[in-house]
């Protein structure tokens, strides 16, 4: 278990969460509690449709819970005021699997898009930013590796890179937490190792609290200093990644309870490479 | 193991395991073919009532040959007038599309689902949309004329307010289109509903609201040469006072000077549209195809970074790529025309700033009061018009299939074949409906037989040129398969083709109905049948109950139809 909470105060709070869907039939989240001090590294592993997704989206506010508490930088996000729920978004970054930039944007704009809390009124047009904005969203840009990509409509580029441009808009919002949700499941392992370098290089450095959820274990390893396992909205895992890593009690997490239940047709394997 | 029951909740049926040697007869299948079994039996027997068949041109080559005899040789006179007259007709296309425009944009955002979260609102939105779209221009224009007098302006008027009907419901469908990722994206960066909106929403939607609008433009320009007909200013009053003059060889050269314009400007507004939107094959016209394919697009994939761009030392301007060299051009040249238009055309700007107000208390004026303004001829014409419309859609079903055959590229025996049938129906498709009409009147007489006969040939070049778009749509995996069975050409076609357009022919045919009953119910206007008389009448003598009723039970009508149409083409496609 996770023992150095007490020196850092906890940024992420959630509590005896759980959400039902389809009028509960379907049961996402079953009573998950947890609490994740500033500046760590969580890494969320399990199954399709354990969960992963829809409690990194109870954490900005994407998805309100059946029932329990969500406490995020100190607000309590159940129930919270549209005009509120935006001003906590600014703090909250998130990645998402399918990169949801617009595409026929430049990559420039597409990161600037992420200033738009700052900002007051719509914006339309690389132009239509002030030239301190741009300057900032270059030097975003070019942390990813991205730089003489400025002015390029963002759909023409690979999907690796459509995801660093993301990142970067991510990173254009100054945030305090990300929240990454499978953010390199469609990439190939190759470009996978890049991309989920340059998200978590750039979160040490700027000290931003990631919660991230993956499909590989292998690549959780490497940047994670906690691990967090979710089976049928259940919380079967929790540990610190820094001690010596049992593979087989992570394994565990991918194991189905029953191969006859509804949750085998959708059954995939884990990639871990030993 | 034994199949247990499919739960209910499972729409897809067909999807089970078993295949079933028989389809069933399901309530909708049976609704199915009884509507296209109806469809036939109303058509024939209208082709019967109105006493038009397939080979009626063919029989009627005499009068119609008379005709061209009179007509002939084409000339245009008063030389300055015509020139004055054909600028106005464009004006009058393109600020009439521009107000349409500014009018729809807010109604599609109204009308859309992921926009508008209040259904009532949406409720009206949609209402007002499917109001504009069933009521002919044609029809607007009747009114405005009586009550802004003749000129350019009823017609702008009259063009704005139709182009409403099909601009908000293309725009609606288009942002219901737009994919959530990107917006989903830009709100999770804490962004504010305009915001929103500007970021994640208009980058999607601004080409294809382009592209839509300079569709409609070109619609707008061809229909815009018959509002003179009804006192709206532009060409059509001089096709009108050629009309009333018997001078027809003037008739004949204004009206292959039309089709000449018309031709010229879906080639322009093609072109422009092909450069916007892209590689989307089915938006790209003939000159472009026969050019060798769609141009490269001004928005295309360029693989290669922009050379020469060090890290660190790029501009903070963005550069002057050709889209957006294309973008502030095609800007530039929307502004210079509206200029254009209102220094250019008898229009003045003010007359439109104060008309436009009006328009809620013209139609208003329309509602009518009490039911005195029956006559018990309006159920004969009314039927008469729907009739009208069924045979001109069958008339031009008959042509159109085989003829779209030969001109979609992927399917044509040979290349000149393809080509001569593209040309064939651009230029019938550049003939305006009703001054075929106008001349077929003259050659055959008042009635609905001359006003189908000019509907048909008008529908036949639309449904040609949409057949012929689907065949080329289709997917050639299927093909190939057939082909590699040892089939023959026509079995390929038959088996590998056929079966994939199917639901679109018959979802296009619908269409056809819907526009060709909307289009009987002007031809009377110039004495082609049908409910136009009595509205041309009730226009004249300035009798609103009477238009105002005839104008609902078109709408009723209209919209009967096109919910009809659009029940059944979502069964099949």
């Amino acid at each position: 278990m996770v023992t150095d909470t007490g020196s850092r105060s906890p940024i992420v709070e959630v509590t005896s969460l759980t959400k039902t869907f389809d009028n509960g039939r379907v049961r996402a989240l079953d009573d998950v509690t947890l609490s994740v001090p500033e500046g760590q590294m969580t890494v969320i592993i399990g199954l399709s449709g354990s969960g992963k997704s829809t409690l990194l989206r109870h954490l900005n506010g994407m998805h309100q819970p059946t029932s329990g508490a969500v406490r995020v930088l100190g607000s309590d996000l159940v129930g919270l005021g549209s005009k509120d729920l935006r001003r906590l978004r600014r703090d909250i970054g998130f990645v998402f699997q399918s990169f949801n930039i617009v595409g026929r944007l430049s990559c420039l704009e597409n990161v600037m898009s992420g200033a738009l809390g700052r900002l007051r009124g719509p914006r339309y047009g690389v132009l239509s930013y002030s030239r301190s904005l741009r300057r900032e969203a270059l030097e975003q840009l070019d942390r990813v590796g991205l730089g003489d990509r400025a002015f390029q409509r963002t759909d023409t580029l690979s999907g690796g890179q459509q995801q660093r441009v993301a990142i970067a808009r991510t990173l254009m919002q100054q945030p305090r937490i990300v929240l990454a949700d499978e953010p390199v499941a469609s990439l190939d392992p190759e470009i996978s190792g890049q991309v989920m370098d340059v998200l978590f290089r750039s979160c040490v450095e700027d000290n931003i609290t990631v919660l991230c959820s993956l499909h590989q274990v292998d690549l959780a390893l490497g940047w994670a200093n906690r691990m967090i396992g979710l089976r049928d909205g259940r919380v079967v895992l929790d540990t610190a990644v820094d001690t010596a890593l049992d593979t087989e009690r992570v394994m565990e997490v991918y194991k189905r309870l029953d191969p006859t239940g509804e949750k085998a047709t959708e059954y995939e394997s884990p990639a871990v490479h030993q | 193991m034994t199949i247990i029951h499919e739960p209910l909740e499972k729409k897809d049926v067909r999807g089970s395991d078993q295949p079933t040697p028989h389809q069933g007869w399901s309530v909708n299948r049976i609704a199915l073919w009884g509507i296209v079994i109806s469809f036939m039996l109303v058509s024939i027997w209208s082709l019967i009532d109105i006493g038009v068949n397939p080979l009626t041109l063919f029989f009627e080559r005499d009068d119609i040959g008379n005709l061209l005899q009179r007509m002939w040789p084409p000339t245009i006179t008063e030389l300055s007038s015509v020139w004055d007259a054909t600028l106005d007709t464009f004006f009058m296309a393109f600020v009439g599309t521009f107000l349409g425009f500014l009018l729809a944009v807010p109604l599609g955002f109204l009308a859309a689902t992921n926009m508008t979260r209040f259904a009532p609102l949406r409720a009206i939105a949609r209402g007002v949309i499917v109001f504009t779209r069933a009521i002919p221009d044609l029809v607007f224009a009747l009114i405005f004329v009586r009550v802004y007098s003749i000129g350019v302006l009823p017609g702008v008027l009259a063009i704005g307010l139709h182009s409403i009907g099909m601009l908000g419901k293309l725009f609606a469908d288009s942002i219901e289109q737009i994919q959530t990722g990107p917006r989903e994206g830009v709100q999770a960066t804490g962004a504010r509903r305009s915001q929103d909106i500007a970021t994640g929403v208009l980058p999607q939607i601004v080409p294809s609201f382009i592209a839509i609008t300079l569709y409609r433009l070109d619609i707008n320009f061809r229909s815009s040469t018959l509002l003179g007909l009804v006192g709206a200013g532009g060409i059509g009053l001089q096709i009108r006072a050629y009309q009333g003059g018997l001078r027809y060889p003037e008739l004949l050269g204004v009206t292959l000077l039309i089709i000449a314009l018309i031709v010229l400007v879906e080639i322009v507004s093609t072109s422009v549209r092909a450069t916007i939107l892209g590689h989307d094959r089915t938006k790209v016209g003939l000159l472009t195809r026969l050019r060798g394919g769609p141009p490269a697009s001004a928005f295309a994939r360029s693989d290669s970074p922009p050379a020469g761009t060090p890290t660190n030392s790029a501009s903070l301007r963005p550069p002057w790529t050709r889209e957006r060299v294309t973008m502030y051009l095609f800007g530039l040249v929307t502004l210079v025309m509206l200029v254009l238009s209102f220094t250019m055309s008898d229009m003045s700007l003010g007359d439109m700033i104060t008309g436009l107000p009006e328009i809620p208390q013209v139609l208003w004026r329309l509602v009518p009061t009490q039911f005195d303004w029956w006559q018990s001829q309006f159920a004969d014409l009314l039927i008469e018009t729907v009739l009208m419309g069924f045979a001109a859609t069958f008339l031009a079903l008959i042509f159109a299939v085989p003829t779209g055959f030969l001109a979609a590229r992927n399917v044509a025996p040979a290349r000149w074949v393809y080509v001569t049938a593209r040309t064939f129906i651009l230029g019938v498709r550049a003939l305006p409906d009703l001054i075929v009409a106008v001349i077929f009147v003259a050659a055959l007489g008042l009635g609905p037989k001359p006003g189908v006969l000019a509907l048909a040939i008008g529908l036949f070049g639309f449904a040609t040129k949409l057949f012929a778009d689907a065949i080329e749509e289709v997917q050639e995996g299927p093909r190939d398969g057939i082909r590699a069975t040892g089939a023959s050409r026509l079995q390929e076609s038959f088996s590998g083709v056929l079966p994939q357009v199917m639901p679109s022919l018959v979802g296009n045919s619908l269409y056809l109905l819907d526009v060709s009953i909307r289009g009987s119910t002007v031809l009377g206007i110039v004495g082609g049948g049908g409910i136009g008389f009595p509205l041309l009448q009730g226009a004249k003598l300035l009798k609103w109950d009477l238009l105002g009723g005839l104008l609902i039970l078109i709408f009723l009508i209209v919209y009967t139809i096109e919910l009809l149409a659009g029940w059944v083409r979502r069964r099949i496609i």
